[in-house]
């Protein structure tokens, strides 16, 4: 009887330390590629912090909000969730996520590291509650085959509106009376048409969220210029020239010479284009170049078991050690720059960022971070979005100006504004 | 006694025959893809069918992914829906359909409403409920919440009360108790019905997305029709791979049609679906 007490308190000696372990887990869309990644990121951070198990909950991208709020519900809420800036406010006002700047005080953690606007875009009622991973941006690609089959030079990296569309004209070709080749790929959606009523000086909202201002004269304008490009001008196809291809499937294929698009292209482009190419900023408007920063990082929930572990794993993922690994796979622009505070780790993350051309000009990707903003995203950009989006249908087809559909929307989305702020005030 | 081919006999098998053509193009299409270079889908002039075919692709989709975890989870969730879809709503329907009882019109109805409510709107609730009994992640997750289908009960009660009484009043009078008469009379004399509902739960098993998303956690929990959504991410779709996945997943419920069909088609003229 004896022995047998004395192998039992044995047992639990040993695998006490194996009991002690915390489990983290990680809830997070991707590819199959994205979560070999992880899979490198989680074994690097559990070579150091042996007592933390960490591991992923991959969740396919088309359901992952649905899954997640039930989650949530239930009380079983993952330790870790990679978000978006633009589903970020919906988790951050309902108190879902846990605000970071006591980890971040406490271990004096160097948040000068990120691109300030993608930080921004994380902060909720002046409390930042996400680290960010990537950003995304615009950038104008173009084919230089076309380019110098018009005579054009490559485009100045601090051009004009005007020379914009001139550079559009230019590469407009006609062939018997028919248009077989245009200035630019047009993109409907409204992370693609964002920089166009900003670069102008419009805006969505007010910053507090309080008016709605897409029916503002500077925003009007701006966005009636992009409209024009393909209504009055003829420099990009319109939905029956379109037919059924892709905005950037006729970039590939060379029926439009140029595109503004994000970095994701590159792969494919690399793979698959037939001609030379590169990228160059969007173009200056009346207040400047701005297009979209928008990205996705991770943050703490407030379900999450043991807070402390959590922040070791988000600071590792979020960190230059992660984020090395994850530009290595090049899908991502990393949302760290350089640090002068730290600049042997940041320095390693922006070279992996670099691989070799095309494109030759990849700086433009980071530069463009410096004057970008986020979209204009609150709790319910969601439901105002699909308003106006749906609103602009008829400026697509031709049949309407923005002014008037802006209008026409504008007590719709107002409506929302003003719940918001009185949901805010309770 | 035979009939001559007349002009309108050629007309109706040319539409029919183009009809079942036209209905085979996205199969056509779907094999195509996936023997396709990966990337080269949108090539232009679009290519009906790859001139070198990559079988690699199919090697890639059985060796990247657990796909024959996923194959057996569809099957085995499919397969045991199917099973208790069949056995309750058969003896439900019997019950609504011969029994005489208080409140049994009252309970049809409401099982009819039930029909009425959206899936999305259950998820969180029936999220809810899985966790606290600690399923989440099981096959019990799976498949116990599509135990109770009003649309089985429904299409079972139908079918019999279509179903001569005089059958089971025969059986009645050589004294078989009530579970005899239901499993040895009227169940057989079912067949139809239940290769019908069996066709149509198998399908809707197999092609479940949402609630299986949902309620599982780990990567081999998966079926199919969750694990293969790796390949189509918000900015790309892997179409080659995806497709390759997909002509293998069509392959169960092509089977269990062909299986089926012999009944199947005898049930919808017997008018099982009437009603």
């Amino acid at each position: 009887m004896k022995g047998r007490k004395w192998l039992g308190l044995l047992l639990v000696l040993l695998l006490a330390p194996a009991l002690a372990k915390t489990t983290v887990t990680v809830a997070s869309w991707g590819s199959q590629a994205e979560i070999e990644l992880y899979n490198q990121a989680f074994k690097a951070f559990m070579e150091k912090n042996p007592d933390i198990e960490v591991k992923l909950l991959h969740i396919p991208s088309r359901d992952y909000w649905t899954k997640l709020s039930a989650m949530f519900a239930a009380g079983k809420a993952p330790d870790l969730i990679f978000i978006n800036n633009i589903n970020f406010p919906a988790f951050a006002a309902k108190g879902l996520l846990v605000p970071l700047e006591p980890f971040i005080q406490r271990d004096q953690f160097d948040t000068g590291m990120y691109y300030q606007g993608i930080l921004k875009a994380f902060e909720w009622d002046g409390k930042l509650y996400v680290l960010p991973r990537d950003v995304s941006n615009l950038v104008v690609y173009y084919n230089r085959d076309l380019f110098k089959k018009a005579g054009l030079p490559d485009p100045d990296p601090d051009w004009t509106w005007d020379d914009f569309l001139k550079t559009a004209k230019a590469l407009t070709v006609e062939k018997d009376g028919k248009r077989v080749q245009w200035g630019l790929s047009f993109y409907t959606y409204f992370l693609f048409w964002e920089p166009w009523v900003w670069s102008n000086g419009g805006r969505f909202f007010s910053e507090d969220h309080t008016k709605f201002m897409l029916n503002s004269p500077a925003s009007v304008e701006g966005l009636q210029f992009y409209v024009d490009l393909r209504y009055k001008h003829h420099v990009a196809p319109t939905p029956a020239e379109t037919a059924d291809q892709s905005a950037f499937g006729m970039f590939l294929n060379q029926r439009t010479a140029m595109i503004v698009d994000g970095r994701w292209r590159v792969p494919t482009l690399k793979k698959k284009a037939k001609f030379d190419w590169d990228i160059v900023p969007f173009p200056r408007g009346k207040a400047g170049s701005i297009v979209d920063i928008d990205g996705s990082g991770w943050g703490i929930t407030k379900a999450a078991k043991d807070k402390e572990a959590a922040w070791k794993v988000l600071k590792f993922l979020a960190g230059p050690e992660g984020a090395l690994i994850f530009t290595k796979g090049g899908l991502i622009i990393p949302a760290i720059g350089y640090d002068p505070l730290n600049p042997e780790a940041t320095n390693k993350v922006l070279k992996a960022f670099f691989q070799p051309p095309p494109p030759k000009h990849q700086q433009y990707f980071l530069t463009v971070n410096k004057t970008a903003m986020p979209t204009e995203t609150f709790e319910r950009f969601s439901e105002a979005i699909g308003l106006i989006s749906k609103a602009l249908q008829p400026v697509w087809q031709g049949k309407e100006d923005v002014k008037t559909a802006m209008d026409k929307v504008a007590p719709k989305v107002q409506k929302i504004l003003d719940e918001v702020q009185a949901q805010r005030k309770k | 006694m035979k009939r001559k081919t007349t002009f309108w006999d050629v007309l109706v098998i040319g539409l029919l025959l183009l009809g079942g053509l036209s209905m085979l193009v996205p199969f056509f299409w779907m094999i195509s893809t996936s023997l396709k270079e990966p990337g080269s889908l949108f090539d232009l002039p679009i290519q009906l069918w790859p001139k070198k075919l990559h079988w690699e692709n199919y090697q890639q989709v059985l060796t990247i992914v657990p796909f024959g975890r996923w194959y057996l989870n569809s099957l085995i969730i499919a397969t045991g829906l199917t099973f208790l879809n069949l056995t309750s709503g058969a003896m439900a329907g019997y019950a609504f359909a011969r029994f005489r009882w208080r409140g049994r019109d009252v309970m049809f109805l409401l099982s009819l409403i039930t029909l009425m409510i959206p899936a999305h709107v259950l998820i969180i609730p029936l999220f809810v409920i899985m966790s606290r009994l600690g399923w989440i992640d099981t096959y019990y997750a799976l498949i116990l919440p599509g135990l109770f289908d009003a649309f089985a009960i429904f299409l079972m009660r139908q079918h019999f009360i279509q179903m001569p009484k005089e059958l089971e009043e025969a059986a009645l009078i050589d004294g078989a108790g009530p579970w005899q008469i239901y499993w040895k009379i009227a169940l057989p004399l079912a067949a139809p019905a239940l290769a019908t509902l069996g066709t149509f739960t198998f399908l809707a098993g197999w092609n479940s997305f949402l609630w299986p998303l949902v309620a599982t956690n780990s990567i081999e929990m998966r079926p199919l029709t969750v694990g293969l959504a790796v390949f189509n991410t918000n900015f790309s779709t892997e179409w080659t791979l995806l497709m390759a996945g997909l002509s293998l997943a069509t392959i169960p419920p092509i089977l269990v049609f062909l299986l089926a069909q012999r009944w199947f088609i005898r049930g919808l003229t017997l008018g099982s679906l009437k009603g």
